[in-house]
């Protein structure tokens, strides 16, 4: 797969503040990349770095091998970006935001103007002022003005906000085909973890301008050195004397009536055996999956 | 390029601050219209001074006998037999004048022969009354050298009055209504923050920038022209349009004398006559017109500084309308009374002669006017036009440097 964005050793700092501190990736075409962190982690700067809003104080950014810094226009004809809140002029209607936006790209022709429209479900309310739009249907149109080129990459900053249920699984569904039928390389940031998890191939953790780990999300579960486990028995004191004595139990916690262990992996199995060997009566076991939540907390507990 | 400009020009048109100017200045046209329409027949043409000349008249002889009855000394009464007496002199001449009976050419020459009477006669009065004396001969002399009827009557027609016209639309603040239109043309984008859909198009921000300005330039200074346009032809239909080849003063140059002169010579500047010339009032016209273009795009200029330094847009229209209105109330001020200035220059009239905001009134930059309004010697149109231009491309400059440069963080 070719790469699509590649970021080398950027810097950036804002009002005499460092934000950006070296950080370095890339996304290759076809795959939706996730980008997390926490508020001022630097995911924003980046995003703008991306863009071309800002410019990198040191370091480059490609896209499609055209050296932003250089290059921008050519850059930017191949991507589509929703930079935080999707702000449209809000005077004109939805679909003269997009015949603006168009001319904007030159060569998008009044066909595919239509088919985003029914892409985005807008049909009905595109030829309203965009001040009478719901947040929704503002993200909606978003989207819409970033597909509008057929970008080989789509940056997205937090893009589900203001989308209702239905609005995220439809959204879900178009990211994925876009990937997956267009070969559209995919930056995606959101702090709705479970989103990223669900769409994302790879996710990057950025920790105050540094990147701490880059991962594949299907990697995640198997990246733990240890098993968590959440047992709820009914004689809760019995049960952790016995854990306590069980050598391939590492860590015992007690919270409100459960009990979360780490033992070694493998172990699921032996554990159930001892408890009834035990005569623990056991109202609830479950084998813990480590989720993208779980190393995305780890990450910034380390830091 | 033109692809953006379009897209700008579409956003511009739509917005609601130039729905609000165009609504200003179409109100500002109809009352240049009515006022002419409904003023200048009560206070133009020789029949109107000779009315009030017959008034003057009047009044002096009822304030003689008044004085005559309290017992005033015998110099003050030889003193209103005097006035008097030329007032009537005056009306005779005017009675004259106005005969239509006799051919122009006749009644002009008169004119001029009264005219340089009334100077060998009173040879003591003050520069600036024997420089518009001596204008008006030089004008008159002017209709009979080229055979052109002189109108006594000073009949309303649109070349004769369009400079009036173009000057109550300066004095009532069109460089603020061009300012408004575009004051927040680029801080416009943050809030809401379409600037970052904007700069995230695969277009080159000089470009934007400059599609901007160029918006700007072009419907601002079109929907001027246009709504003089229409005065122009509303008058024109009403009244007529008149002769594009009667004569106008320009580029009279003054000298400054010593304050300690100006109290005698009832002027603090004097005009010098030899500087000044006869132009056509087409010829006229097109010169304020290119005075009124450059103000309104230094205005469009300043306000575009403005609108890309300040991000926030209701700041950058506070700061732009406060300076424009500011600087044009201080004026304005300055302009009354003008015609015996004996006042030195103070620091703000020599700071005004920098700011394109006193460049509003076309007439007095092109007719010289403006030195006597300021107490200055230095203005001429060439003056004018370097300043003016100077703003323009200073304010477009830092505005395109900073636009092409900042870090868009909002």
């Amino acid at each position: 797969m070719n790469t699509v964005l590649e970021v080398n050793n950027v810097y950036k700092s804002l009002s005499r503040r460092e934000i950006i501190k070296g950080i370095s990736f890339d996304v290759k075409e076809g795959e939706i990349f996730g980008f997390l962190g926490a508020n001022g982690a630097g995911k924003t700067t980046t995003i703008r770095m991306l863009v071309g809003l800002i410019k990198p104080d040191k370091g480059n950014i490609r896209i499609m091998g055209y050296d932003i810094q250089k290059n921008l226009v050519k850059a930017l004809k191949q991507v589509g970006s929703i930079v935080e809140y999707p702000d449209m002029y809000n005077d004109l209607t939805g679909r003269e935001n997009l015949i603006i936006f168009s001319r904007m790209y030159g060569n998008v022709s009044k066909e595919r103007i239509e088919e985003i429209i029914e892409l985005i479900g807008l049909k009905d309310r595109i030829d309203d002022k965009v001040k009478k739009y719901s947040l929704g249907m503002k993200q909606r149109l978003g989207l819409g003005q970033a597909l509008l080129p057929n970008p080989k990459l789509l940056i997205l900053d937090e893009p589900t906000n203001g989308f209702d249920p239905l609005g995220i699984i439809e959204f879900r569904n178009i990211i994925k085909n876009l990937a997956r039928e267009n070969n559209t390389a995919i930056f995606i940031s959101s702090h709705i973890l479970a989103e990223i998890e669900q769409v994302c191939d790879r996710v990057a953790f950025i920790d105050k301008g540094i990147i701490k780990s880059i991962e594949y999300t299907n990697k995640l579960k198997n990246n733990e050195e240890y098993d968590k486990v959440e047992l709820i028995v009914k004689d809760q004191a019995k049960g952790a004397e016995l854990l306590g004595k069980l050598e391939y139990v590492k860590t015992i916690d007690i919270l409100d009536n459960k009990i979360l262990l780490s033992i070694e992996k493998g172990a699921f199995s032996r554990l159930i055996f001892d408890l009834g060997k035990n005569n623990i009566e056991v109202e609830s076991i479950n084998k813990l999956q480590q989720n993208l939540e779980g190393r995305f907390m780890q990450i910034v507990e380390e830091a | 390029m033109f692809n953006i400009i379009q897209i700008e020009l579409w956003k511009f048109v739509r917005r609601k601050k130039f729905i609000i100017s165009l609504a200003l200045l179409m109100t500002v046209c109809v009352f240049c219209i009515l006022s002419t329409i409904v003023a200048a027949p009560k206070t133009r043409g020789i029949i109107n001074e000779i009315k009030r000349t017959k008034d003057c008249i009047n009044i002096l002889e009822e304030q003689g006998n008044l004085q005559k009855d309290k017992g005033a000394s015998e110099a003050v009464n030889k003193g209103y037999g005097k006035i008097i007496n030329d007032q009537k002199e005056k009306l005779i001449q005017l009675e004259k004048l106005a005969d239509e009976n006799v051919p122009w050419q006749e009644r002009v020459k008169q004119d001029i022969s009264y005219s340089k009477q009334y100077l060998e006669k009173n040879w003591n009065l003050p520069p600036v009354a024997q420089y518009q004396e001596r204008i008006n001969i030089m004008k008159k002399q002017y209709y009979l050298d080229n055979n052109i009827p002189y109108d006594y009557n000073e009949s309303i027609k649109s070349f004769y009055d369009m400079p009036a016209e173009m000057r109550i639309f300066g004095l009532l603040g069109l460089l603020i209504i061009a300012g408004i239109m575009v004051v927040d043309i680029v801080s416009g984008e943050n809030k809401p923050a379409t600037i970052k859909l904007l700069l995230t198009k695969p277009i080159e921000r000089r470009k934007v920038v400059l599609s901007k300005f160029i918006v700007s330039f072009f419907v601002v200074n079109g929907v001027i022209l246009l709504f003089e346009l229409i005065i122009f032809i509303a008058i024109g239909g009403i009244f007529g349009f008149g002769n594009s080849s009667v004569p106008a003063v320009a580029g009279t140059r003054y000298t400054s004398v010593s304050p300690e002169y100006a109290n005698e010579l009832k002027s603090i500047v004097i005009p010098n006559l030899s500087s000044a010339f006869l132009i056509s009032s087409g010829n006229f016209i097109v010169k304020m017109l290119v005075i009124q273009i450059l103000a309104v795009t230094a205005s469009i200029a300043f306000c575009f500084l403005c609108s890309t330094v300040i991000e926030n847009s209701n700041i950058s229209t506070g700061i732009a309308v406060f300076f424009m209105g500011f600087t044009h109330a201080l004026v304005l001020l300055k302009h009354n009374g003008f015609m015996y200035r004996v006042q030195p220059p103070t620091i703000i009239d020599k700071i005004s002669a920098f700011i394109f905001t006193t460049y509003y009134d076309g007439q007095a930059v092109v007719n010289g006017d403006i030195n006597m309004k300021l107490g200055l010697d230095f203005i001429s149109y060439r003056y004018v036009l370097v300043i003016l231009i100077v703003w323009i491309v200073l304010c477009y400059g830092i505005s395109h440097l900073v636009f092409v440069r900042k870090d868009i963080t909002s």
